[in-house]
């Protein structure tokens, strides 16, 4: 794998931005969880309640994967995942069931339930 | 237009062109497949309607006296050929055609062919091939080289075959005698919004030096035998049985390596001429080969070649100053045909679709449809390309054109009946639509898709685990068996090259490399040894070293003809090479 085949994205025209609280959340948990790992995975895969659900982990940078840079942190995302993750938004909430990461998606219809939250 | 335009046309879109030097000759009769099937080097009575292939005439003593490729429909035998080599058929059929019924027409003399090449050609095609839709018209064009149809194009039929100058995707169209330019203006026209370039004889040759193809009565002549030319892994089929010429070829074969082989030669641009074919080349005062063509490559930014080589010569990578009888003098690098290579519809269809998702990332208000014709133009190159399929429903989805983003997302679910992503993005679709019921069966499909995949994974991983459990029990089972040999005879080559294979097997890499060079010390010409002590060092990172090995190897390789393991020892070092400098 070279470097050269990847593609890089600036924060300025990215495909998807996180927010703060976001940023803030997982700059705590790779301190943590993601020792090692030195980016944020976002994807897609088959299942959930509206037939997809979101995937976020720390991971390895993998062959053909795009990053995005934002406020020091790396996301790598598979060229495949960006064709359902562009214009999302990743957010952090607290709420009454307790906090998590929330992906805000514009294109989502409202009976799809796209704003799936992942419990950290 | 400049001949490097004309040249990346070709590489990158399509270019046309026609040819008046061809000709079609008909055969027919009741033994027609029988005879033909005794006199040529290549399978006829295996052909099915459609299909084809490239043939050598050859001499009782294996040499080429002609070229062609024939072609079967139906009870029919059609060769295409060059209108200067049909002499020697009929040379052919006079003295070799005795109680046998068959006879030969030539049908296409006053009729130009239509040569369209490019990775581009076979998407024009679709465009303009008579059917229902594109995908329809590109179910109609043949598929493999030499395979040949009929289709309709502006009202009259036309032969449609897969055939090649330049080694990428290409097609050659026959139309009815007095079409040929009424279809060729036709094309052109209609080529004008898929930026179809005319493409002139001298680009024409440069495409055909750099696709490694030698022209009959240029760089091959009735003095060389099939095997000595690049012809052989296309023309020659050595399980058909007898053919006039063959038992030479088959001792060739068995002897390895022919004394003289056409191989590839790249020079610098110094602005030097170099020598013209037939000219005679030296290495050290002695004499090493033959040059034949030879072309600037705009595409390379050298010069390029093919010459006729002695075994010790031609060793791909290597450099020699070579000489001519009148004292000039030049360097070139030995290289393995061709120079450059086609692409595949598939590597091009992957490629349109990484351009469409740098087009879609970059559209952040999905109003541009460049992306939506670029995944049509990859399903219709490579039709299997389900992420092709999935992305292009996704995008029209998000363009609002639900009835084609429910289209192709069927088709992908035909297509691969188990892909959860197809039904999940149906089940969305269908919502977008209203269309609730059919919404929850789809998602229903999606979850049950979804849990029969996992089940699969799990199985598929105790499967794996099993059966790489029963290869190193074997591979354990074959070191003890080799050390027992070994204890015998130390250095004998196999068991030697056995021992380093197993613990290849067992992943001891650091174990393996002891047998495997003592195999090579046992027996110097050992390709296939070096190929795996080239790849033990690979593996445990020690580059320095795959590289001297292979580079031993594929000297060793060329010199012996060991095309498999030269191949792989090309590649091995091209990638380290390749590591090494980005």
């Amino acid at each position: 794998m070279t470097h050269s085949e990847l593609t890089l994205e600036s924060t300025s025209n990215a495909l998807v931005k996180a927010t703060p609280a976001a940023i803030e959340a997982l700059k705590q948990l790779q301190q943590t969880e993601g020792a090692g790992k030195p980016g944020v995975r976002l994807g897609v895969k088959g299942g959930g309640c509206s037939g997809f659900s979101y995937l976020l982990e720390f991971d390895e940078l993998r062959e053909g994967d795009n990053i995005l840079l934002q406020d020091g942190i790396q996301f790598f995302m598979d060229r495949k995942s960006s064709i359902y993750l562009k214009g999302i938004l990743l957010d952090f909430a607290a709420g009454l069931k307790g906090k998590g990461f929330v992906f805000k998606n514009p294109n989502a219809s409202s009976t799809c339930g796209c704003g799936e939250s992942f419990s950290v | 237009m400049s001949i490097l335009q004309e040249i990346r046309a070709v590489r990158e879109n399509a270019g046309i062109w026609t040819r008046a030097d061809y000709t079609v000759l008909q055969f027919t009769g009741a033994d027609a497949a029988a005879w033909l099937h005794a006199q040529t080097t290549n399978e006829v009575k295996g052909l099915q309607s459609g299909e084809g292939g490239l043939q050598c005439l050859l001499d009782r003593t294996g040499r080429i006296q002609t070229v062609f490729s024939l072609h079967r429909w139906e009870d029919e035998y059609w060769a295409i050929i060059e209108k200067a080599q049909v002499a020697a058929v009929q040379a052919r059929l006079e003295s070799h055609l005795f109680l046998e019924k068959v006879s030969m027409t030539d049908v296409g003399a006053d009729t130009p062919q239509i040569c369209i090449e490019g990775p581009r050609s076979r998407v024009f095609l679709s465009h303009v091939v008579e059917a229902a839709s594109p995908e329809e018209a590109a179910r109609t064009l043949p598929e493999t080289p030499n395979a040949f149809g009929p289709a309709r194009i502006d009202g009259k039929e036309v032969l449609v075959f897969q055939h090649s100058l330049s080694g990428e995707d290409g097609y050659l169209l026959l139309p009815a005698p007095g079409g040929a330019e009424a279809l060729c203006e036709y094309l052109m026209d209609r080529g004008f919004d898929y930026l179809l370039t005319h493409v002139s004889q001298e680009a024409r040759r440069v495409l055909r030096i750099e696709a490694g193809h030698p022209k009959f009565g240029v760089d091959i002549d009735t003095q060389c035998v099939v095997s000595e030319t690049p012809l052989e892994s296309e023309a020659v089929n050595y399980a058909k049985g007898c053919y006039l010429g063959q038992e030479v070829v088959a001792r060739l074969r068995a002897y390895g390596s022919p004394k003289q082989m056409l191989t590839g030669l790249q020079m610098p641009d110094t602005g030097a001429q170099y020598p013209d074919a037939g000219t005679p080349l030296l290495v050290n005062g002695k004499k090493a080969g033959v040059m034949q063509s030879s072309a600037f490559s705009p595409v390379l930014g050298r010069w390029i070649g093919l010459a006729s080589l002695d075994r010790e010569h031609r060793v791909a990578g290597q450099e020699y100053a070579f000489s001519t009888g009148d004292g000039a003098q030049f360097t070139a690098c030995v290289v393995a045909l061709p120079h450059v290579e086609g692409q595949t519809r598939a590597a091009f269809a992957r490629r349109l679709y990484e351009e469409a998702l740098d087009h879609f990332e970059r559209d952040l208000d999905d109003e541009d449809d460049a992306g939506i014709v670029l995944l049509k133009e990859s399903i219709l190159l490579d039709p299997g390309f389900e992420d092709a399929y999935e992305a292009l429903g996704v995008i029209l989805h998000r363009h609002h054109e639900l009835e084609e983003a429910i289209h192709y997302m069927k088709q992908l679910a035909i297509l691969n009946p188990n892909c959860v992503m197809a039904h999940s993005n149906l089940s969305v679709f269908y919502v977008a639509k209203g269309m609730i019921q059919e919404a929850e069966e789809e998602k229903a499909i999606a979850g049950q898709l979804e849990f029969k995949r996992q089940l699969d994974t799990k199985e598929a991983e105790k499967h794996a685990r099993a059966e790489r459990e029963r290869i190193m029990a074997d591979a354990r089972q074959k070191v003890e068996m080799f050390e027992e040999v070994l204890e015998i005879d130390p250095d004998d080559p196999i068991a030697t090259m056995g021992l380093g294979s197993a613990y290849m097997q067992l992943e001891a890499y650091e174990e393996a490399i002891p047998p495997l060079r003592t195999a090579i010390a046992s027996q110097k010409d050992y390709s296939a040894a070096f190929l795996k002590l080239g790849k033990c060092y690979e593996l445990l990172g020690r580059h320095e070293e795959a590289v001297d090995t292979y580079t031993q190897g594929i000297a060793v390789a060329s010199r012996k003809g060991d095309l498999m393991p030269l191949r792989e020892m090309e590649r091995g070092l091209k990638g380290l090479k390749g590591r090494s400098e980005g």
